[in-house]
Formats: structure tokens, sequence, C-alpha cells
């Protein structure tokens, strides 16, 4: 059948590649040879740099997959073989028995009365588990499994034991059926996603892993720090139970070492400063980081990296030569501190080993199996030339993430994403499942709320007195039923409810749990298969906005938390169902910009069946590979590259508009309307933005104006036609990178090393000025490893310092400190070559398709690491370096990933429009008009003159659901669907009902400063809990009755914030609606001054979404007022009586 | 010349020729290192001074094109501990035998190193001893001068072994067991030329080429092909250096004696059946109470890390009855160095500083009475640093001397 793609591996990257497959209403058959999906990522506990918590951010994909009716998971499952050839391949797969049926309840008594205790792996053996278990809280698909081979029943053991079997209520559990099954499924293509795996460090004797309990491996101190893990999410010491006052941690054990791997691991370096900025966090006073080269190469990676180091953290070049057991208890590290040229022996508490990524055991065979090859380190070979690294030396397999070489989440995710793609161009037919037919409950006028405080393990349960608010929940009008959960999200609690909701017949449900953003999606899930409408659902973030920022409080945190239990059940009371309606879309996507990315994209979203357009400023694609010769690190030709995707392109029916550009664009999802320069329109449901970044323009060693002076591109395009003259050649990198705004440019250091190896080939006399080399991406090592031995010297400079205040360039000799020797060193130089940077492209797009820019200037994606292609506007995609900088191979990675989701969203030729767009009250409107002037989108039309017979018309296509409009409406004319006036009144009243001095209101909007309270809670930081939030789309939802409402009530300040709002810029995701909050917040000020409001009691920050700390700041200093408030109400009465 | 930074601080311009010179020498072998200070931070020196040697450090110079070692250059044992752990591979010994290379041509070499090559350049040995006497230990033996003809094996002597009167008595003891097991040996008596060790091991690579030539044509022309060494240092440059050098394999075969001695027991032909703990009476261990004779072995430098072999002198102890081989903390590859390679014989050690003072210690620590080694430097550092700490219930024994005392007589 050509209508299943078959996934192999349930990792992150195996997840995503199934969801955008299922989405395309492509069948997918996912095999898993665990006993759940999740992978790695899912005994990870936070994600770097954004602090993330990982499973929080990857459960409800899991429940997800397990939920989609287009995906069958086999778990326990290992393919066996494969036969056939792309677009009909026959695969067997052999199941292993779970041994539990579905008629498992989860209550886990089977657990308790088993009395085999064995390492638990999903806990790098530092706890144990039975041998009928649970894997993890979330695992999917199902809870309980039973491990055959150390069950006391089985050979070799042959004991009548039976405990399990006996005490299971449903009788769930069954020895007697086969062990294990054999599977036939077509499929018309494959995707290899099985992982990796980490080199058992034993095999480093020198480090001493197994000498002394207290030397962990990265993933052991991972479940060490994560609050489901063995410890609870203490760091405690293996040996003696103590807590560590210090910590090593070691970088490149085992890679980039001949003895080993040669290759670097990639993202060892980012977890370990993860793990150290934890370690602080973990009030570890002395945190000590051991590296070679940091290798922060992602946006946002160096901010990190410097944060955890202003937070205290000790970053050491060096390498450990011996660690052991210093007999004493502790461990003893002997190495060089390179910078100080210094011997040290000393002694620590505990030592992490960043040990090297390998591939996954069993690749070989698998590989074999499917007829691909492996490349000299094990990992699947890619055919670069076609697909980045996707492409598999088979036609119809195609690999995402770590299997074809290490790379971190975002990056996996974005090849799950574009082995979619291409997986797509050979399923011929697709399938969307119908509506559930689920019986709508009844009787849902008369509200009958039910309760769900979720524990969060010990997140949220472990601060906030859950029992204490499940108690005062069900003492609040019209609640029903109130309970509390160890993990609502997990898919059995899930279950739990939906129960409930049957049971207690609710039909208004308050989740208590984490954050809207990520999980709403998760429990309107719940709500649609429990036959209720998903708009009947409230969430309240007790986790990131309460007990992750108040650890140290603990009754103030259980008070907020009824508090905020109380507002969604006030707003729950008052929800009513709301309907989404579908709107047409065109089955067309429109790519801006003809670059390596955009090409990649375009012909994939072509192969996928779909009318693509692709436009492209100069006369022939290509872009910035017109002008190199070689990529790097594979040594591809630029133009094979690019000549390869042109035919692909041409082949596939991509409509090619060269030397044009995108004028205007207009509309929305489904149907964007742009016009282009040369007068043609263009009508499409989606928008690849693949318009690139642009070569930094030096200004550094008087580039310009010495001749001897050129940058690598310009070198890289000479190359093309002939050797230079110049015999002594010297590279100065990260020009224009790493500095202010700018960060990592990626692409640079092995594009460089690749340059420097060319030219130390053609004889010449080759020098490297770098900052810190990396080359992280696969092959690149051991490119620098190649050039090194070829004689090209490396030197370091000053890594403080941008490399104009490094290094001085003048009579053709370049001085500079040398980092290594400790020594001023002169390096004759006939050609200075500048490495420079990439820097955003200013063009029309972002404002026209409101696409936010990051710090750096390059456009926003959705999420940083689950969403790297996606952007917060519907429909329309990022590509390549437009989303900031990276190599050949990311671009198309990234770019096929585009593809796929693109094509996800039009293969169905409608969209849902989520109801929350303005609605007018026609018999309220006065025809003021005032509605049209300020709505962002022009989605408001005029009917008739203002006055008394004029009303008006709102678009719904069109409006985005900001609330500006019913915010500027004196009238209450306008109302917002789940955003309602009375709703946001009851919240106001509820957080007010106690103690309203001592509170401060905080109004916020989802995008950005809702996203920053949430990002605060991630980041633990901790503020005082007087705080209130409520949440909106939009700050220009906020209206002056709020406002008035919550003086009224005596609230001791109220806090405006927003996305951000600059003399340059807007961060706002509804087109500069944000300036109507500012202006009415000016004017509220005045207002409510006159009344007798002191304006500190009054203000806005606008707070962006990775702005956790400045909203923790301004939190803290909002409590002040009230404070001060406080007092001077107290000593109110005292001055009556006087 | 205008410094950059600091204008105080000197300013170094890298030498390309100078560069050239030190790939060409070391073939390269420091391009690739990336300057972990991993072997800084093994190097033994760090576990007797407060400023160790920073390894590293001439690694860089070496990368890129710089002199300026200074008095630490001359530091190096070559022990090749650092090359253990070395994450990139990179000949660690031989990039400082090339850095010494350059010291001698721009005549920047320390006090005393030049009279050992002058010692070898007339006397053909570098103890700066007649080279009429080199045979005088053999005197009263009837030993053959090597003749292809009859003899299977060359017993090469080497300088140490040859004039060092403790040295004499391995030389003495193996000669012994040589005979005992029937082995039809000679040897080339006061011809026996220099294998130049001692001069490549400060770092005169083109003198050392000289002999080494000079050396081969002598094995040429008598016919030698099999060749049996005393010393590891012997062992490892006919092994490792000549053959290069003389575009001939016929030193690549050479063993160490241990080797050939594990070789004839496997073979059947020796025999070490006297029990060890009847060998006190005759080697007058003091202490001899304790009737269980307990060795430890310490691996020579160019036995065990420049030539992997651990296993060889093992088996020889290992075959006498009533021996306990027991293990010192650090053995194997993580041998610690006595001090004597790299031309440290032939420099002065400051008290404190010398390796083999930690190493009696933790032989006494292991609880051996016999600290065994299979190195003529070995024994004579290790003996001096007994006599110096005053340590008299170890004793410090080569594997030939054990050998010969287990034999059946």
């Amino acid at each position: 059948m050509s209508d299943s793609v078959l996934v192999i591996g349930g990792g992150i990257a195996g997840i995503q590649a199934s969801l955008d497959l299922a989405e395309a209403g492509a069948r997918v058959v996912l095999v898993e040879r665990q006993a759940t999906i999740g992978g790695v990522m899912a005994v990870l506990d936070k994600n770097f740099p954004t602090l993330d918590c990982s499973i929080c951010i990857e459960a409800p994909k899991m429940s997800e997959v397990d939920l989609h009716p287009n995906i069958e998971i086999l778990s326990l499952a290992e393919v066996d073989s494969v036969q056939g050839t792309a677009g009909n391949f026959s695969v067997k797969v052999r199941q292993r028995a779970r041994y539990v049926s579905d008629a498992c309840t989860r209550c886990g008594e089977c657990t308790i009365v088993c009395p085999v205790v064995l390492p638990n792996e999903y806990d790098s053996g530092m706890a144990a588990r039975k041998a009928i278990y649970t894997p993890i809280p979330q695992s999917a698909p199902g809870a309980y499994v039973l491990d055959i081979t150390n069950c006391l029943n089985t050979p070799p053991n042959y004991l009548p034991c039976n405990h399990c079997i006996d005490i299971c209520p449903p009788k769930a559990i069954d020895l007697s059926i086969p062990g294990e099954n054999i599977l036939h499924r077509n499929v018309s293509a494959i995707i290899i996603a099985t992982g990796y795996d980490m080199l058992d460090p034993r095999r480093m004797v020198e480090y001493g892993y197994g000498s002394h309990p207290d030397i962990l491996t990265a993933m052991e101190f991972e479940r060490l720090i994560n609050s489901a893990g063995p410890t609870g999410g203490e760091i405690i010491r293996p040996s003696d139970g103590t807590h560590p006052d210090n910590i090593l941690f070691v970088l490149c054990v085992g890679s980039r070492d001949r003895r080993h791997f040669r290759y670097c691991s990639r993202f060892c370096c980012m977890y370990s400063i993860k793990h150290a900025y934890q370690a602080i966090d973990h009030s570890i006073k002395n945190v000590d980081v051991l590296y070679m080269d940091v290798r922060a190469y992602g946006k946002g990676f160096d901010g990190f990296w410097q944060r955890t180091e202003l937070e205290g953290a000790r970053f050491i070049h060096g390498r450990p030569s011996t660690i052991s057991p210093n007999g004493n208890g502790d461990i003893r590290v002997l190495y060089e501190n390179v910078a100080q040229g210094e011997r040290n022996e000393k002694d620590y508490h505990m030592v992490v080993l960043a040990n090297a990524v390998t591939p996954p055991s069993g690749l070989a065979e698998l590989t074999e199996r499917l007829g691909i090859e492996l490349d000299e380190d094990g990992f699947v070979q890619s055919e670069e030339i076609l697909g980045g690294l996707v492409m598999t030396t088979r036609p119809g397999i195609y690999t995402a993430g770590c299997v074809s070489g290490p790379k971190d989440i975002p990056d996996s995710v974005s090849e799950g994403s574009g082995a979619a793609a291409l997986a797509l161009g050979h399923v011929k037919e697709r399938h969307w499942a119908e509506v559930p037919e689920i019986e709508p409950r009844v009787d849902i006028e008369t509200p009958r709320v039910g309760v769900f405080v979720c524990q969060c393990g010990s997140n949220i349960a472990g601060v906030v007195d859950v029992e204490r608010v499940v108690k005062y929940a069900d003492s609040l009008p019209e609640v029903v039923f109130a309970s509390t959960q160890m993990f609502s999200c997990a898919g059995n609690t899930q279950q739990e409810i939906e129960e409930a909701i049957k049971r207690e017949n609710i039909n208004r449900v308050v989740i208590a749990a984490c954050s809207p953003k990520t999980h709403e999606s998760i429990f309107r899930g719940v709500l649609i298969r429990s036959g209720l409408n998903p708009y009947l659902l409230e969430m309240s973030n007790i986790r990131n906005m309460d007990s992750w920022v108040h650890k140290h409080d603990k009754e103030s945190a259980t008070t907020k938390a009824m508090d905020m239990v109380n507002m969604a059940v006030e707003k729950a009371r008052r929800l009513t169902p709301l309907e989404a309606s579908h709107l047409p879309l065109l089955q067309s996507a429109l790519v801006i910009g003809g670059g390596i990315a955009g090409m990649t994209a375009a012909a994939a979203l072509a192969d996928q069946g779909f009318e693509t357009h692709l436009v492209e400023k100069q006369p022939q694609l290509g872009g910035l590979l017109n002008h190199l010769d070689d990529v790097a690190p594979a040594g591809i030709k630029a133009n094979k590259l690019v000549e390869s995707k042109t035919h692909h392109i041409q082949k596939s029916g991509v409509r090619v508009h060269l030397e044009t550009s995108v004028e205007t664009i207009a509309g929305l999802v489904g149907s964007f309307d742009t016009r282009l320069s040369n007068g043609e329109n263009i009508q499409v449901g989606a928008i690849v933005v693949a318009s690139g970044a642009m070569p930094y323009r030096p200004a550094e060693f008087g580039y310009g104006q010495d001749p001897s002076v050129v940058t690598n591109l310009e070198l890289e395009n000479s190359l093309t036609h002939h050797a230079p003259d110049a015999q002594r050649i010297t590279f100065v990198s990260c020009v224009g990178s790493r500095q202010e705004n700018m960060g990592c440019s990626r692409y640079c250091c092995t594009s460089m090393i690749a340059q420097a190896l060319r030219l130390r080939r053609m004889g010449k006399r080759v020098r490297v000025l770098y900052r810190e080399i990396r080359s992280y991406s696969r092959q690149a090592e051991e490119l620098y490893e190649q050039a090194m031995r070829s004689g090209v010297q490396f030197f370091g400079y000053d890594a403080e310092l941008p490399p104009q205040e490094a290094i001085t360039y003048q009579n053709s000799c370049v001085d500079l400190h040398d980092q290594l020797l400790g020594v001023n060193v002169r390096i004759p130089t006939d050609l200075l070559v500048l490495v420079v940077g990439l820097t955003p492209v200013e063009d029309n797009l972002a404002g026209q398709l409101k696409l936010s820019r990051s710090e750096d200037g390059f456009y926003m994606e959705l999420h940083p690491k689950l969403g790297p292609v996606q952007t917060a506007v519907e429909g329309v995609y990022l590509a390549g370096t437009s989303q900031g900088a990276k190599d050949v191979r990311e671009s198309m990675a990234q770019a096929l990933a585009a593809a796929g989701k693109a094509g996800a969203l039009l293969s169905r030729g409608v969209i849902e429009k989520e109801p929350l767009t303005a609605r007018l009250i026609p018999e309220l409107c006065k025809g003021c008009m005032r509605c049209v002037k300020v709505c962002p989108y022009s989605a408001i039309e005029q009917i008739g003159k203002p006055g008394k017979d004029g009303t008006v018309k709102i678009h719904e296509a069109a409006c985005m659901g900001c609330g500006t409009c019913a915010a500027e409406c004196n009238f209450d004319a306008i109302e917002m669907p789940y955003f309602t006036k009375e709703q946001i009144l009851v919240q106001i009243d509820a957080a007010l009902a106690d103690n309203p001095a001592g509170k401060c209101l905080v109004f916020t909007c989802n995008w950005c400063s809702y996203a920053g309270a949430d990002l605060a809670g991630i980041e633990k930081r901790q503020y005082p809990p007087s705080a209130r939030i409520i949440r909106t789309m939009c700050s220009a939802r906020y209206e002056e009755d709020f406002v008035a409402r919550a003086f009224e009530k005596d609230a001791g300040a109220v806090l405006i914030t927003g996305c951000r709002l600059t003399e340059t810029g807007s961060d706002c995701h509804y087109n500069y609606a944000n300036k109507f909050t500012w202006k009415r917040f000016q004017h509220w000020q005045r207002k409510f001054q006159r009344k007798g409001i002191d304006p500190e009691r009054l203000q806005l920050r606008w707070i962006s979404a990775a702005e956790g700390k400045e909203f923790a700041e301004k939190i803290a200093e909002m409590d002040d007022v009230v404070n001060q408030y406080m007092s001077k109400q107290a000593k109110k009465p005292v001055s009556i009586q006087e | 010349m205008a410094p950059v930074q600091q204008p105080e601080e000197e300013l170094f311009v890298i030498d390309d020729e100078l560069w050239e010179r030190l790939v060409d020498l070391t073939g390269g072998t420091a391009t690739v290192c990336y300057q972990c200070g991993t072997c800084t931070a093994i190097c033994p020196w760090g576990e007797v001074r407060q400023e160790p040697l920073s390894v590293r450090k001439f690694m860089r110079r070496a990368q890129i094109g710089l002199q300026d070692g200074g008095p630490s250059l001359w530091f190096c044992t070559t022990c090749a501990q650092c090359e253990v752990y070395c994450p990139r591979g990179v000949n660690i010994c031989d990039v400082f035998r090339s850095l010494r290379t350059i010291a001698w041509e721009q005549r920047t070499v320390e006090k005393g190193l030049p009279s050992l090559l002058w010692s070898v350049f007339w006397n053909g040995n570098p103890w700066t001893q007649p080279p009429s006497q080199r045979s005088s230990w053999a005197k009263n033996l009837d030993i053959p001068v090597f003749d292809p003809a009859q003899h299977e094996i060359l017993l090469y002597v080497g300088c140490t072994s040859s004039y060092d009167k403790r040295a004499q008595k391995i030389t003495l003891s193996l000669v012994q067991v040589l005979q005992a097991a029937n082995v039809r040996f000679g040897y080339l008596g006061d011809e026996e030329p220099c294998c130049g060790e001692s001069v490549l091991s400060v770092g005169h690579k083109p003198y050392f080429n000289e002999i080494a030539k000079n050396t081969m044509q002598v094995f040429r022309e008598k016919g030698i092909t099999n060749v049996v060494t005393i010393s590891p240092h012997c062992y490892d440059v006919f092994k490792n250096h000549y053959p290069a050098i003389t575009g001939q394999e016929i030193t690549s075969s050479c063993k160490h004696y241990t080797q050939y001695l594990a070789q004839l027991l496997e073979e059947g032909r020796l025999e070490l059946g006297t029990p060890f703990n009847s060998l006190t009476d005759r080697s007058a261990v003091s202490g001899t109470a304790d009737k269980h004779r307990k060795i430890t072995f310490q691996d020579p430098c160019y036995l065990g890390r420049h030539n992997d072999e651990y296993q060889a002198p093992r088996l020889v102890l290992k075959a006498i009855p009533g021996v306990e081989l027991i293990e010192m903390e650090n053995h194997g590859q993580d041998s610690l160095c006595c001090g004597g390679g790299g031309g440290r014989m032939w420099l002065e050690t400051a008290p404190g500083e010398r390796f083999s003072d930690i190493r009696v210690e933790e032989a006494a620590k292991s609880g051996a009475n016999i600290l065994a080694t299979a190195c003529p430097f070995c024994v004579v550092c290790l003996e001096d640093s007994l006599k110096g700490l005053g340590m008299h219930d170890l004793k410090v024994m080569e594997v030939a001397e054990i050998a010969a005392s287990a034999l059946l007589l």
C-alpha cells in the first residue's frame, strides 16, 4: 500500500516525523524497541538553553502520537526484514509481548507485589524497578509492561511466582500469550530515527568510572537533578547520600579522542553548561567545568554560557589526565589549567563525565536489513548532495536525528519534519480521521465544575499543599468534583479525567497544573473525548507561576494556588461552548528566496503535489552558493549542489519567478495574497520564508582599503578560478560574530578550516586565528584534525575580546597574544582573510507577515526546541539562514522541515479557525467607529455613517483575535470569546477576594509577558507571592473597567504587561496593537491619579517571552509597592483617631 | 619589533624555517596536538616539582615553530607516560628529541651533555670508558665471538652492561641463563659498537643517524640477523629507529632478553626449577625469615610503554616456583619511570626530585621484598634511591639475576 510510512524509533525525531506524516494524512507505523516512546528526551530534566522542562514539552507530543488515529505504535518491536523498493516496501516486524492487556487500570498493585528488583534503565540504573513496571509516568503506549526475561515464572527461573497475576483486579496479566509476534506491514517509505547510545566510560580506565560511586555519567547526573528521578531532584552523592559542595564537569570524554571516537559529540558542551547552571541553582558553591572548546553554536547558546559563568561556574580550559578515588572518600582529578599553564591536583565531591555519543547498539544489523550504508564512524551514511543528512544511500529510506550523527533536539526535530516531507513524496493516498462520534454531553447550561489539581510529581506537590487546594476547590460554588493527580497530562491520568467528567457529570473543567501554552491542547483533547466542548476548559498555572517561583514559602504558595484555582473556577463557571469555523485554504505555497533553503523547500513541497511558487530576486537560483566553490565539511562542489537542486526544481514542477521580489503580502493562513514586483498576483495557503542572511561587511582590519585584506567569501569566490598569489595566508575567525547582538554564525569555523586545508595543500603557509574552534558538525572535527595534521597552524586569541581588539595587522604582520603559549607572537602575513559572520537581511517581509525577530535580528521561530521552523504566524514557516546563521547542510534540513510542516497544513484543504475572533453585539453598537480605527488588521468594516445609523462588520478571516476593538468600545458591543469582559472581571474579583491590598494584579498577554512569566517559573526565579496573573491574547484587550474594578476592590497595585514596544519596533504579535496599550495606559495613569491612586500603584512594563528574569524582578518591585501601600493603610486608622 | 599588547613583553616572530625543520624532524606529529594539557597533567615531574614540566607548551612550540625551551627542555625522561593518554596520538618523546636537536644546532644544551657525545665519539660508549675494556667483564668466561654459521643469536651487551660494575652482574647472570639453556650465542667483545641510544635521547639526531649507519654496517658485515639485547634502550633503537635510518629491517626482529627467555621457557629449552624460597640463602637477601618471596616488577619505560611488552618479564618471574608476583599501585602502562631515560643518566637530578625515590616507596608499600626490573638504568636508579633513603627491607634485582638464581644447578 502506498499510504503508509514506517518510522523506526520513537524518540523526539521519530515522534516529530510521525506527527507531521499523520497530520498530512499519511498512515504511520511507528516501531519502537523500548516499552515506551519518548527516547532520551523523556528522561532529561531540562533542555538548554531555555531550561524548558524536557518531559513537559515532550509529553504532549507523546500523547498526541499515542492518540492519533493515523499512527500505529508498535512498542517492544524491531524491524526484522525489508523487501521491495521506494513506494512499495514490505516490512516484517518482530514484536515482543507486553503481557499486560488493555484491561489494565494502571492501579500499580502488580508492581508492589512483584518480588524481583532490578536496576531501572530509565534512571540510568540509579533506582530500582520491578519485573512488572511502568517505565516513565508519561509512558506511551500503555503504562505497564512485564519484563519476561527477569520474571521468576519463566526460564531460567521456573519459580511459580504468579504474584502479579493473582493480585491484578481486572486480570490483565497473561503469561500464556506468545512471547513474540511477527507482523507484516506494507509501506511506501521508511524513516530511521533510532537515536544514539553513549560510550561506556569504563573504557576510559584513567577516568575512574566504576572505581568511585560519585564519578557519574552525564545521564546519571541528569536523572539526579530530575524531580522525577531517583532522588526527587536532589543532588546527592551516591556514595554516602550527602550533598556535594563541589562538582567537576568533564567534557569530551571519549569524543575528539583518537583512541575512542574522533568526532565531536556536538551537544555535550551545552548540556554540561546546563548541568553547571543547575548545580549552582541547587546551591552547590563550587562548580568547575573542564572544557577544550566550548561549542556554544546555537541561538542563545553563548548567552547561556555567559550567564552560567556569571552565576559562578568556573570554566577551565583543560582535560583531566586521571580521575581516581583519593582515599578519603573524595575524587582526585589531575589536569592542566591551560590558560594559566598550571598543573592542578584537585579533590572533588562529585565528577560528571560528558561521555561520547555513539551509534545506537544494533544499528549495523538494522541498516544491513534495510540495505543502507554506514559511515566510518558507524552512523548512517547520508547522500548530502540530495538532501542534507536526511537522505540515506537507498531511495525511499530517510533518516532523522542522531542516527546520522550527534545533534541536539531542534536539529533532530527539524530532521524529523524534513524526513516526513521527503517520505510524503512517496505517499499517494491520504486519510483523515473523521471527527470522533462522541455523544455530546447534554445539560451544560448549569455549570458543574470539576477541578483537577496536578502534583506534577513533586514539582507542584513539593511546594503546594495540593490536598488543601483540593479541599478548598471543593468548597467553591458550582464545583461538583475536585481531586489531585500525580501527572494530569499522562495518558492514563487523562483517562481518569474523562471518567470523572462522565461519572460526575462535569461540564466545566479546571486543570490546575502547568502552562496553558504547553498543555491546553492536551486537555482540550480530553474534553473532546468526553463529549464536552473544548472551550469549557480553564487552566490554572500553579506550577510555573506558583510552586516553581515560591519554593521557599510553601504556605504562601498554597494560599496563592487556592486564589488561582478560585479565579479559574470563577472564569470556568462563565465559559460557554465555542465552535471552530472551517475556512477555505488554498493548496499552494510560496517560497520566498531561491537559495539552497528555498530551493530545497520548494522542491519538497512540489514533490508533495502542491502548486509551489519560488520567488528569487537574482537572475539565477542558488543564492550564496553561487559564490562558493566547495561546501564544507563534506567537500561537495557548490555548483553541483545548485545544479542538482535546479534539476529537482524543474522536475518537480516548481514555478520559479526570477528577478522578482515580493512587494506586498496580505491575508492570512490559507489565503495569503501576494503581489510580486513583476505585477503578478499569487494566492497561496502557506509561505516559507527562506530569504537568507547577509555576509557581514567588515570595517575591521582596514578591509576595503587594504587590498591584502579579504573576506572568506571573496577568497572562496577566487578559489573557483585560481590559487591566490599570496604565500603566507592568515585567517581571522569571528569577524562580526559573537559580539553585541550577534551570535555564533555556525558555518564559519568548518568552512574556514576547509579553506585553510585547501590552501595548505597548495603549499601555502596557513594560519588560523580563532576564538574557539566550533567544528561541531558531522565530519567537521575530522576535517579540523586533518587541517592540523597537514600543517595549518592554529592560534587562539583572547576569547574575551572581539578579533579587532585582540589582533593587530600592520606592515604585513599579524600580532597577537597566543593564549596557548602565553606569549606575544608575530605572524608574517601576505593575505589576511576575515572570516565573516552572517547578519539578518533587512526586508519588508517582517512587517507584512507580522514576524517577530529575535535579539540578533533573525526571524524568531515558534519554539527554540520543538518549533524550529514554525513562526508565531500561522501558515508562515522559516527555512535556512533567515531564522539564524547555519551551514548548508542545516539549511537543507530546515528547509525540508518547513516543507513538511507547510505540507501538513496544506494537505487537508481547509483550516480550522479558533473561535477566538471578535464578535459584534449589534444591538449595543452605537456606530461610533472607534473599533474600525484601532483594528490592527483592518478587519472591521464601517457600515453606514458614524452615529445613529451606522454600524460595523467584523471579518472573521482577517480578525486575529487580539481584542483591541473590544477594549476600545465604550458600549461593550464587541465580545472576545473565551476572554469576555465578564470572565475577566470575575477573575479580578476572585483574585482580590481576600487581602486585596496585599496583592498586585498582573495583566499579561499570551505571547510575551505570560510566556515571560512562564519562563521565570521554568528558570525557577523566585519572586514574592503577591502577584495574581490574568491572561488574555494581547495586552490591547485590557480595558479601563478592569483597572477601575481592581482599585475599587482595593488592589495593592496593578501591573499591565505585554510584548515589548520600543521606539524602533514592537514584538507584538498583533501588528503593533500594543501601542494602544501604551496610549491607554498613559491615559489611565493620569485619570487614576486624579482619583487619588498613587501612580506607583498602576504600572506598565513590557516583558518579552525570553525575560523570565525581568518578570521576576518587576514582580519584586511591585511587591515593594504593595507593601508600602499596606503599611500606609495600616497607619491610616491611627491618623484618623488622632 | 613593535610589541602588541603589553610593551614590556617579548614578541616572538613565527619562524617558518624552524617550523619546517621541526615538522621534518618529527614527521609532523605535534601538528595535531589540540593543547588539552593531558600530557602536562600526567607527567611524573608533577610528582616531584612545584613547577612541573609543561609538556603541552613544548608541543605548542613545535607546532608553531618556536624554540625557547630553557633548561626544562632537558627534563623529559622520554618515559612516554603522556603518550599513553594523549587523545591525539602525538609522539611526544620524539618532539622533545627534535626540539633538543634544534638546541644542539643553536648550541643551547645543558652542561655535561657535550662530553657525553664526545665520549661516544672517542670511546664508543657514553661512559668515558676505554674501548679496550669493553669486554673485560667476560675475561674469565669462555664466550665465543659471534659467528653466523654457529650462533643462533648475537648477545648485544650494550655500553652500560659492559662497563657499569652493577650492571655487569646482569650480563653475567644472563650469560649463565643462556648457557644453562644451551643457547648457541656469541658476542662482539671489544668490537661491539655503541647503539647510539644515549645520543638519540639527548636529541642529537644527525649524529645518532651516523652511529646507526655505522653500527648497522658492522652488523651487516658480521652477518648478524638475530639480536638479543640486555637493555630495553638498545632494544628500542634497534627495533624502532634503525630500520627507518638504515633502510634495512635487520634489527626490527631484535628481541629484549626477557622476551627471548620467555620464548625459551615456552619452547621448553629453559627450566627455572629451583624454588625461589631456597634462593634466599644464596642471594643473601636481608630479612630472610620470610620464606615466601614477594616480587614486584618495575616495567622499564622502553620495554613497556615504548614497546608494549608487559608480559614477557612477568612470564619469566612467574615460571620460578615459589615466586609471588604482586603489582605496585602504578604498573603496566602507568608504571612510574625511574628517571634514567631521555639522557637523564648524564644529568644531575636534585635530591627530592628523583622519580626512583617515589618508586621504591611505592614498591615497599606493595609489600614486596624484591623490586625486580629489566633495565640497567632502572637497576642503577632504584638502587641509588634505596641507599639514599636507607631502605633495607627491599632489594632491587634484575630479572636476569633472579632467573639465574633459579636455574637448576
